[in-house]
């Protein structure tokens, strides 16, 4: 069945929206857009930032210190932003956590993010050999639920790989009177941890009576950091439990892959932590890591974000026979990848190309449903 | 000639005088598939730079025109202002808007660049257009009764089609067509030809009249009353110079259209071909119903690589100025399989598409008929 009856009929009472799309066919910003920005790379509507320095994090980590322009709002401790990146004729965007501290925003304008090199990381490769200093990329304004939420309970964060980030920011930028939290992190092998001496000063400052971060005069309220190496094997209910021996009285913060997070939240559930004590959030691109791996049919789902359905068990099905189950009406004309009618927007997963086999990467990036084939959990604009 | 009165096909994947056994055709196929595939894995900066730049071309010409016509005085800056309009229009329509449509920048993720949004500078409506050409025209390309561009349902270019008195004065409606093309164009989708026939009523077609509507009213408002309005007084000349400037896109683009698909070796089919059609067959379809015309750089970039009518219809999602290089190695897989491959000149395939028309506008002698 195709659908082409679905024209929007809106009609916008908005002369001067009408009259731009008369004389330009879009808005006039749009129009022109092409013919400034080779003029002057920093104009046009969209959301700026100035990167003013690249400095490395780990060996395999950078910082990138942004400037963004000044119709950006600033942001919560825990919050993300997007990064979208021209490479190589191709956009590309993903998320990063911002782990600076507020006020470095506050009094200079400027903000931090850690950019955790993937092997086949499209985005991160190229920050790590490409992105210069006063390079001018395209940001959104700061996003996402996974921030303190309140401070008379003490805190237990768990964090796995870059998944340190959003509670880095949470950490540095606490309220001085917060009581003491507790830091799992845990990274694959020595010198991998992110931000480590930063957060041994952390870790320190419990000891020696130096904190610049948190202006405590007891310093009962410094937090305790302990760094797992998974090589020495995954954490475990008994491991947690040796870290933090206290949990069941803590908000518990969790931050990481997607495996990361839910097998975390198994382990609490198991131990029988309610669910209230526990905000987690899984990071959409984990490292934009390929997964060639298929897996089993219980961990595929096809998420319609517009709508706000969801399907289980997506095996041999493309997106658009996906979102014509869900009943979401999506348009299409040849089915076999000729016409594009299909064309959608994927906002995160990864999906295979029937035609070619080739497996996309994990970001935000438009496909065509009729010839898309979801693998594990995918999201689509519909 | 392989048009024929006979529509029995010995098997619904055959076409009339294929050459092509069922493996050769699958080998065709895979030759093609791995042509296309080395193309996309290369595509990158280039390509996004040169379809950038002809965007800053056209609406950069489309800004010294409307001021020359605006400001001109005198005959040449008037004229020269209508050449620059038009130009404008030529890339917009043929090398951003038909290709940007077609998806062929799609894996850049510009929202600027992204077929599905797109709108293009003519009075045929995005929607429609990705309709009733880049689904129905490319997907059933020349079979009779599938693809409504063949002939516009005005044409008539092959005894397959019975003749009948109207057809004497196809002449007349084929430089009708070719003058009003923006318009013959974007009433494609009201399928006048079975309104007529009594296949479908006005009443089923008032949604797309409504948009209709809306688009072409707001190009016409552009052109015809709201720049000229702009010059006070001197509106008539702005108006004249708008419209001088469209018809010089409808000439331009309806030839380049025509001949693309209508020149005397472009083939048609039957509509069985379409049953469980194979990807061979389809390239097979799509490389003899088209044909393509020699030129410079600036030609083709001008036809917006329509010129390279047969790439584009084997690999219609390839950013076309990628056609050029492809196009010999078609030529060399043509050869291998001992299939046609359609070229020549512009002069000479429009001869052959004024021909046909004429051709086809009398009723099939009893020497075709045998
Ligand atoms: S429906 Fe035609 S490309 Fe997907």
């Amino acid at each position: 069945m195709t659908e082409i009856n679905e024209h929007t009929d809106r009609q916008t009472p908005d002369f001067m929206a009408w009259l731009q799309s008369a004389l330009f066919n879009r808005k006039a910003v749009e129009y022109f857009h092409p013919l400034l920005t080779a003029l002057n790379p920093l104009s046009g509507p969209e959301l700026k930032a100035q990167v003013l320095g690249v400095y490395s994090e780990t060996n395999s980590a950078k910082r990138l210190r942004l400037k963004p322009r000044d119709n950006w709002n600033g942001f919560l401790p825990g919050q993300y932003i997007s990064i979208t990146l021209e490479v190589n004729g191709k956009n590309i965007q993903r998320h990063y956590s911002i782990c600076s501290e507020l006020a470095l925003w506050e009094n200079e304008g400027l903000i931090d993010i850690a950019v955790q090199q993937a092997p086949n990381g499209e985005m991160s490769n190229w920050i790590a050999h490409h992105i210069k200093s006063n390079a001018v990329i395209r940001i959104s304004q700061a996003t996402g639920e996974f921030t303190s939420k309140e401070n008379a309970t003490p805190k237990l964060f768990i964090a796995g790989g870059s998944g340190i980030t959003a509670i880095f920011s949470m950490l540095i930028n606490r309220d001085s009177d917060d009581p003491a939290p507790t830091v799992i992190y845990t990274a694959r092998g020595e010198g991998n941890h992110l931000f480590k001496n930063q957060l041994t000063h952390l870790n320190d400052t419990k000891m020696k009576t130096r904190n610049n971060l948190v202006n405590n005069q007891t310093n009962d309220n410094a937090p305790s950091v302990i760094l797992h190496d998974s090589i020495d094997g995954r954490l475990n209910e008994k491991t947690i439990r040796e870290y933090c021996p206290d949990l069941a009285d803590r908000s518990i913060y969790i931050c990481g892959s997607h495996k990361f997070t839910s097998g975390i939240n198994q382990i609490l559930s198991d131990i029988g932590i309610e669910k209230e004590a526990i905000h987690s959030e899984a990071f959409i691109n984990s490292g934009d890591l390929h997964t060639t791996a298929t897996l089993p049919s219980s961990d595929s789902l096809i998420e319609f974000t517009r709508s706000k359905t969801q399907i289980q068990d997506t095996r041999n099905k493309t997106v658009l026979e996906l979102a014509e189950a869900a009943q979401l009406n999506p348009k299409a004309g040849c089915r076999s990848g000729i016409c594009h009618q299909c064309k959608c927007r994927k906002t995160s997963g990864i999906v295979m190309n029937a035609l070619t086999g080739v497996e996309s990467s994990s970001g935000m990036e438009d496909i065509q449903a009729c010839i898309s084939f979801p693998i594990g959990h995918v999201k689509i604009e519909l | 000639m392989t048009d024929s009165l006979s529509q029995t096909t010995p098997h619904p994947h055959s076409s009339p005088n294929m050459p092509l056994n069922a493996k050769q055709l699958e080998q065709f196929a895979q030759e093609l598939d791995a042509l296309k595939e080395n193309i996309m894995a290369d595509l990158g900066q280039t390509d996004v730079d040169h379809i950038r730049h002809i965007m800053r071309l056209s609406r950069g010409s489309e800004i010294v025109g409307r001021t020359l016509i605006h400001f001109s005085l005198d005959p040449i800056t008037w004229s020269l202002g209508v050449i620059g309009l038009g130009v404008s229009k030529i890339l917009e329509n043929m090398e951003l808007g038909h290709n940007i449509m077609h998806g062929q920048y799609d894996w850049t993720n510009d929202p600027q660049l992204n077929s599905q949004t797109y709108e293009w500078d003519t009075a045929c409506e995005s929607d429609s257009w990705r309709y009733t050409h880049n689904y129905e025209h490319h997907t059933y390309t020349n079979i009779r009764g599938k693809d409504r561009d063949y002939g516009y349902g005005l044409l008539r270019l092959s005894h397959d089609i019975p003749w009948a008195p109207r057809h004497l004065a196809q002449f007349l409606n084929f430089i009708g067509l070719t003058v009003f093309f923006q318009w013959g164009v974007a009433l494609h989708e009201l399928e006048i030809e079975r309104i007529v026939r009594r296949e479908i009523s006005l009443k089923d077609k008032l949604p797309f009249l409504k948009r209709f509507l809306r688009k072409g009213g707001k190009q016409a408002f552009k052109d015809y009353l709201f720049f000229p309005l702009l010059a006070g007084p001197f509106a008539p000349k702005v108006f004249l110079g708008n419209l001088a400037a469209n018809g010089l896109r409808n000439l331009w683009a309806s030839s380049v259209i025509f001949c693309g698909h209508f020149t005397e070796g472009a083939q048609s089919f039957p509509e069985s071909v379409c049953e469980n059609e194979t990807r061979g067959h389809w390239y097979y379809r799509q490389l003899l119903g088209a044909g393509n015309f020699t030129g410079n750089r600036w030609l083709h970039i001008l036809t917006g690589h329509l010129s390279f009518q047969i790439e584009h219809h084997l690999f219609p999602d390839i950013p076309a100025h990628r056609y050029a290089e492809i196009s010999p190695k078609i030529k060399d897989i043509c050869e291998t399989y001992g299939l046609p491959y359609n070229t020549g000149s512009f002069w000479s395939q429009y001869k052959t598409v004024v021909q046909r028309v004429l051709k086809y506008s009398l009723p099939p002698t009893k020497a075709a008929l045998a």
